[in-house]
């Protein structure tokens, strides 16, 4: 037998859970549509005068006093809105009034916030409009790698040579999502850092040479060069590897016989990175050097040898016809295959149709 | 009746109470757990711009996997979606699974496909490839063209063919978000230990969809798809959210998910012999890691969204249900070594145990405890009271959750903007566990027949189609 208590007291809890929950969803949908309504002007009028205050110095006061008058949300909104938007000088004047509209004083007051989603929307806030150049560059040691995320962001963005070192530690970050963004962020910051990056990767050995170089790799620059050749004799297979990407990009004369040298690697991925390297030197004379790598037993290594063979013009493509009919099935696939995909590309490029 | 019989009934019936109980303390932890990682989801979502995987040269490369099989009408305009999601690095591979009509025509037709060497490594098992087509209009479109073998042949197909670091399963009649893969792929970017994510199914039922988007969001009218959009809110944003902090996910949704390549292609691919070879598959995938101490986890992410078009006639919709039962019943019975072994941690000790004794056997239970209820009450071996308790138990608190999940969405997600829809969601949710509960149990239930009897057909599914899929507004002129 159930007492008539116990059951009152579920019922009454279901019941007063449920209504609960509905009171919750019916104010918070009300509250969101009042919202929207009365913000769709607001947005109007704010974007305006924010549009103005950055053009125009003349009015830049009023237009700061009328953008005061809105909710902070609406402020915030537009500004953060239109800063990822421009960059350069006109970066610059958003910076400027979201310093003076106290947004960038609000940030880097959440950035000392000993919860760690204050400190990331903070430093989000200071990465988007500015103002942060002497608070961020203290969280790249913050514990949380979400906010260290935002910092390496913003040094990418920033591209200071003083902080070229901490970007480039960032891809040893015991988070992938941190070491992903530096990634990212080196390549982004572009020329200004090059000479900065290009010390680092001298300075630098073992897995964080690797690391470096596989990401300069995809943005090669000459003064890379001189660390590369000295890196495809390394030790490491993945330093070896990185530094036959970098050769590969960067060119000249000395890159193609380091690249050649490591054709015979032990290592697949560094074989691969080796053929991928002299696709991209476009050296002709590497063809014949090129073509046994169709029977390698690597898929990778066949199919760098296909595509390198095929983007070296006549001489490579004639290869591949030549290895059509190879006793060895995987190479003659391979070479049908990286034909086909030629004469996609260059239709009747001296195909032949099978 | 005798006294032991009536002892023996009252006994059953307060173990059935007490399995409710569990399980619905279960659902809090789960709902505990949602809740804390949607706060974390928002904080860093708000933090995050997405737009920068567009630009970036190092996101990850996906391919996405499409299987075809009888297409012809929506095939152009389904690839013409995959093609414009806004990704980077992507590639779409569309496998032709022995189409008996025009599909590889049309494909041909609309990109301007040339044969070329059908390259294909043999790393999952799959029917012979007739051809492999690349587009020269589009060159990140690769068309296989196949002996028919049915959907997981075909995954393993474009699995075989795909260049991609990332595969990602999508079926053919799902729609995605065109910011869906930035955020998809954003557990593989975060953490090492990702093998495979998937992403939130919404129901597209009743929706404005137009050119392969959802452009205006609506809850159906229709009681059968209201009833199911609150059970997919609960399924994915209180169920799948919940388990990411909780042992990790056992299931990622056929219809959207994310696999990293290599780790699928070593585990082999889609096991052909099952109904349920997603869930097959991401359960191996676990298990496989654990074994050779890989990584591990399957995420879940709330926001990549990708729109589902579901039965709404009771039939069609009982033989779906049947048929993921059984695909349960099959993976779970297939992997039943990790049950309460401690090799498979947290998935052996609690992620495995909660799928069987919940997820499996839970209609079971459900069903004998109101048959025991009702013979219980004829019998006069429990009273009116226990009745009552045992439906506030077993159904009120199935409200009660429901109501969590509408919080927990309005919150958070809050994709339907309209008050009106709103409200009517609330109605779904108050009235489902009447009437549509107890008829799932019936469906599941003969699920779990039929894999005793080892039936394995799919049944056949007839949707309305996207494309006259209309508001009611549309429907009116």
């Amino acid at each position: 037998m159930i007492s008539r208590q116990l059951l009152r007291a579920v019922l009454t809890a279901e019941v007063a859970t449920v209504l609960v929950c509905l009171a919750i969803v019916a104010t918070h949908a009300l509250m969101l549509w009042r919202r929207q309504r009365a913000d769709v002007p607001r947005l109007v009028q704010a974007r305006a005068a924010l549009a103005a205050a950055i053009v125009d110095p003349d009015v830049y006061l009023d237009r700061v006093a009328e953008l005061r008058r809105f909710p902070r949300r609406v402020r915030r909104g537009v500004v953060e809105e239109l800063a990822v938007s421009v960059g350069g000088e006109e970066g610059r004047r958003v910076g400027r009034v979201a310093e003076s509209l106290g947004l960038s004083a609000a940030a880097r007051r959440r950035c000392r916030s000993v919860w760690w989603w204050r400190r990331l929307l903070g430093a989000h806030q200071l990465n988007v409009h500015g103002g942060g150049d002497e608070i961020l560059p203290r969280l790249f040691d913050d514990p949380h790698p979400a906010v260290r995320t935002q910092v390496i962001e913003w040094a990418g963005d920033v591209r200071r040579e003083d902080l070229a070192s901490r970007l480039v530690s960032s891809l040893q970050d015991p988070s992938a999502l941190c070491r992903h963004t530096a990634a990212d962020s080196i390549l982004r910051a572009g020329a200004p850092l090059v000479d900065a990056l290009a010390r680092e990767l001298s300075s630098r050995s073992g897995q964080e040479q690797a690391d470096l170089m596989a990401v300069l790799a995809r943005r090669p620059d000459p003064r890379y060069r001189q660390a590369a050749l000295a890196a495809a004799g390394d030790d490491l297979p993945a330093v070896r590897s990185a530094a036959a990407a970098v050769l590969g990009g960067v060119g000249g004369p000395e890159a193609a016989e380091p690249l050649k040298s490591l054709l015979g690697d032990a290592d697949a991925k560094v074989r691969a990175a080796a053929v991928d390297g002299l696709r991209r030197l476009d050296d002709q004379h590497a063809a014949p050097d090129l073509a046994p790598l169709l029977r390698d037993p690597s898929f990778a290594v066949r199919k760098a040898a296909g595509a390198a063979l095929a983007a070296l013009g006549p001489g490579g493509i004639l290869l591949l016809r030549h290895y059509l009919s190879d006793g060895d099935q995987f190479a003659a696939d391979m070479a049908r295959y990286s034909l086909d995909i030629a004469a996609l590309h260059t239709p009747g490029a001296g195909v032949v149709r099978h | 009746m005798g006294d032991f019989a009536r002892a023996v009934l009252v006994t059953f019936e307060w173990v059935v109470l007490g399995y409710f109980l569990l399980v619905n303390t279960v659902y809090l932890l789960l709902l505990l757990s949602a809740a804390w990682e949607t706060c974390n989801h928002l904080f860093l979502e708000r933090a995050e711009r997405r737009w920068r995987v567009l630009q970036s040269d190092i996101a990850p490369t996906v391919s996405i996997l499409a299987p075809a099989h009888d297409e012809a009408p929506t095939i152009a305009t389904s690839v013409r979606a995959m093609l414009g999601l806004s990704y980077p690095n992507l590639e779409v591979v569309v496998v032709n699974d022995g189409s008996g009509d025009e599909t590889l025509q049309v494909l041909i037709d609309n990109f301007a496909l040339v044969a070329i060497h059908p390259l294909v490594r043999r790393q999952a098992e799959a029917e012979p490839v007739r051809a492999v087509y690349r587009s020269t209009s589009h060159p990140n479109l690769v068309v296989v063209d196949k002996e028919h073998g049915g959907k997981a042949d075909a995954l393993n197909a474009a699995l075989n063919v795909a260049g991609g670091r990332l595969v990602c399963a999508l079926d053919a009649d799902t729609i995605i978000e065109p910011e869906a893969l930035q955020r998809m792929v954003r557990p593989f970017i975060s953490r090492d230990d990702v093998v495979a994510a998937g992403g939130t199914i919404r129901i597209a039922n009743g929706s404005e969809v137009r050119d392969g988007r959802v452009v205006e969001l609506r809850v159906p009218r229709r009681a059968v798809a209201g009833f199911q959009v609150v059970e997919y809110l609960r399924a994915f944003l209180f169920g799948r959210l919940g388990w990411n902090r909780l042992g990790g996910n056992l299931i990622i949704s056929g219809a959207f998910g994310l696999f990293d390549r290599q780790a699928t292609a070593d585990a082999g691919g889609y096991a052909h012999d099952t109904v349920g070879e997603d869930m097959e598959l991401v359960v191996r995938l676990r298990r496989r890691s654990y074994e050779q101490k890989g990584p591990t986890r399957i995420s879940f992410i709330p926001d990549p969204v990708g729109w589902t078009e579901v039965p709404e006639s009771l039939r069609v919709l009982g033989r779906q249900r049947d048929r993921w039962h059984r695909g349960l019943s099959d993976a779970l019975g297939r992997h039943r070594r990790v049950f309460l072994n401690p090799r498979y941690r947290a998935m052996g000790l609690f992620v495995y145990p909660y799928f069987v004794l919940v997820e499996l056997l839970g209609p079971v239970v459900e069903a004998l405890g109101l048959l025991g209820l009702a013979a219980g009450l004829v019998l006069g071996a429990v009273d009116l009271s226990f009745a009552i308790l045992f439906f506030l138990l077993a159904y009120g608190l199935g409200i009660v959750l429901a109501s969590f999940t509408l919080v927990l969405e309005e919150l958070s997600f809050h994709r339907y903007e309209r008050l009106r829809d709103r409200a009517l969601l609330v109605l779904w949710a108050l009235l489902e566990s009447v009437g549509y509960r107890q008829l799932t149990v019936l469906w599941r239930l003969r699920g779990i027949w039929k894999f005793l009897r080892k039936r394995t057909d799919w049944g056949v599914m007839k949707r309305r189609g996207f494309a006259e899929t209309r508001t009611p507004e549309h429907q009116a002129s």
